[in-house]
């Protein structure tokens, strides 16, 4: 179940032979965040991600939970000048 | 005693990890993974779990944690301060300002827009919107503050002639039960706040407008109600949405922006499929604003927005700007605000950076609108 499982934020990269567009098109409720040149950004839970892996659909690099994310960004935003 | 943040790990069978979340120990467990805990623990509490054999990693104290939290929050508005700032709005300059109630959300809060104009009943409109997606802070505080300034500069050239010829509408916040979730208990809660049949919480109010809505069933337009982008089960069966409708039915715009974040990016239709409009007029006008309004953000702080057809960054069904130009003909940009990429922030992006993004989101909201009224009658 989605709602009991650990959900995590992570950079999926299409394995060979698939693109962006095919990890788009499928239907596993993949919460997309950004989506770049040859990966998306997402927060799914981990069953996703395993199926995922284990369809050989994509790469998955998990960057933390969204706490640990958001934590990290509160850690860099009060550690960064201003860039504008 | 000093409370703190840890995160709670066991390589050990005498101490599984499953006996800490039954076991009277007084933990405040925050998070619960397949090979972890995060929990708050005082640090008596923290040293007893090292004695059980547990891991124990402080991630923070927890005063910091809390003030960091505040620092996060500080500089955006909550619903109740919206309401409030633009309730002064209206107030401060009621020969040209009115604030309408549009609707009111699955849990009973009004949503907001202010008509800003001379006069009632002109033919020529323009409407900005916010805060479909609750996490999108940013998408609250840009057409806030393009309200704020239309009011300021309501005497002086070029706003003085808009508004003598037209009406501008700013509804900064259309989700305000999401926003309120994401500021009390979830600060990337996405979605609305109805409850589904099945239990689970949220619609996502930008898959839910009626032009070729459902029409995909793909993570980024799913059918599922648990996802996050959760497409209802029928078109405009969000209240929020039917608001946002009729406000659209009622003063007929000739344009409509609706700001989202992140990614920097300036979205034209469509997004439910990968083909390009058909009217190649309106193509071209969209085009071409979208294209425009990218150079005039980036001649202010130099930042990149990318125009693009919506599609291009994933396909959605059911999203503003698809229905109000597929059943109005309207121009219709989704502007998706600063940060460029999660790295930089993501949806948590600090409050220091409202004001420059404001900024360079100026002189193109500026444009938009002199593009609409400014240009023949539609």
């Amino acid at each position: 179940m989605p709602g009991s499982e650990q959900t995590w934020v992570a950079r999926i990269t299409p394995a060979a032979g698939h693109s962006v567009a095919t990890l788009l098109g499928l239907s596993l409720g993949l919460d997309v965040w950004e989506r770049q040149a040859d990966a998306l950004v997402v927060a799914a839970p981990e069953s996703r991600l395993v199926e995922l892996e284990r369809r050989r659909l994509a790469s998955v690099e998990r960057w933390g939970t969204p706490t640990d994310y958001r934590a990290r960004r509160r850690d860099r935003s009060a550690d960064a000048p201003d860039d504008s | 005693m000093a409370s703190l943040i840890a995160r709670v790990t066991s390589t050990s069978t005498r101490a599984p990890l499953a006996r800490l979340l039954t076991s009277p120990l007084g933990l405040d467990v925050w998070e619960v993974g397949a090979d972890h805990l995060v929990l708050q623990a005082d640090e008596a509490q923290a040293g007893r779990l090292q004695a059980m054999g547990y891991d124990v990693e402080q991630l923070r104290m927890t005063e910091q944690y809390l003030s960091a939290f505040a620092t996060d929050a500080a500089g955006y508005h909550t619903v109740a301060t919206l309401e409030q700032d633009l309730r002064r709005l209206a107030e401060e300059h009621p020969e040209i300002a009115e604030l309408h109630e549009i609707g009111r959300s699955v849990e009973d809060r009004p949503l907001w827009a202010l008509r800003i104009g001379e006069r009632r009943g002109s033919t020529r409109k323009v409407a900005f919107l916010g805060c479909h997606h609750a996490r999108e802070w940013i998408s609250v505080e840009v057409p806030y503050l393009l309200a704020e300034h239309l009011l300021q500069n309501s005497s002086s050239e070029p706003v003085q002639g808009w508004l003598q010829q037209g009406e501008v509408w700013v509804a900064p916040m259309v989700n305000p039960d999401g926003h309120e979730y994401t500021r009390t208990e979830n600060r990337l809660w996405r979605k609305n706040r109805r409850r589904n049949r099945d239990g689970s919480i949220g619609v996502d109010p930008n898959r839910n407008y009626g032009y070729m809505w459902g029409t995909l069933d793909v993570n980024t337009s799913s059918h599922v109600p648990a996802d996050e982008t959760y497409v209802g089960p029928r078109a405009f069966s969000e209240p929020e949405v039917r608001a946002v409708r009729d406000l659209v039915a009622r003063q007929l715009f000739g344009g409509v922006l609706t700001y989202h974040s992140y990614s920097q990016l300036l979205l034209y239709p469509w997004g439910y499929t990968s083909e390009p409009i058909e009217d190649e007029a309106d193509l071209g006008e969209m085009r071409e604003l979208a294209e425009e309004m990218h150079q005039l953000i980036k001649g202010v702080h130099g930042t990149t927005y990318t125009p693009q057809p919506s599609s291009q960054l994933y396909p959605t069904a059911g999203d503003t700007a698809d229905w109000t130009y597929g059943e109005y003909d309207a121009p219709s940009l989704t502007v998706e605000l600063r940060p460029a990429s999660a790295l930089d922030g993501g949806f948590v992006l600090p409050p220091d950076q409202i004001q420059p993004c404001w900024e360079e989101n100026r002189p193109a909201a500026l444009h938009f609108i002199d593009h609409v009224l400014g240009g023949p009658a539609r």
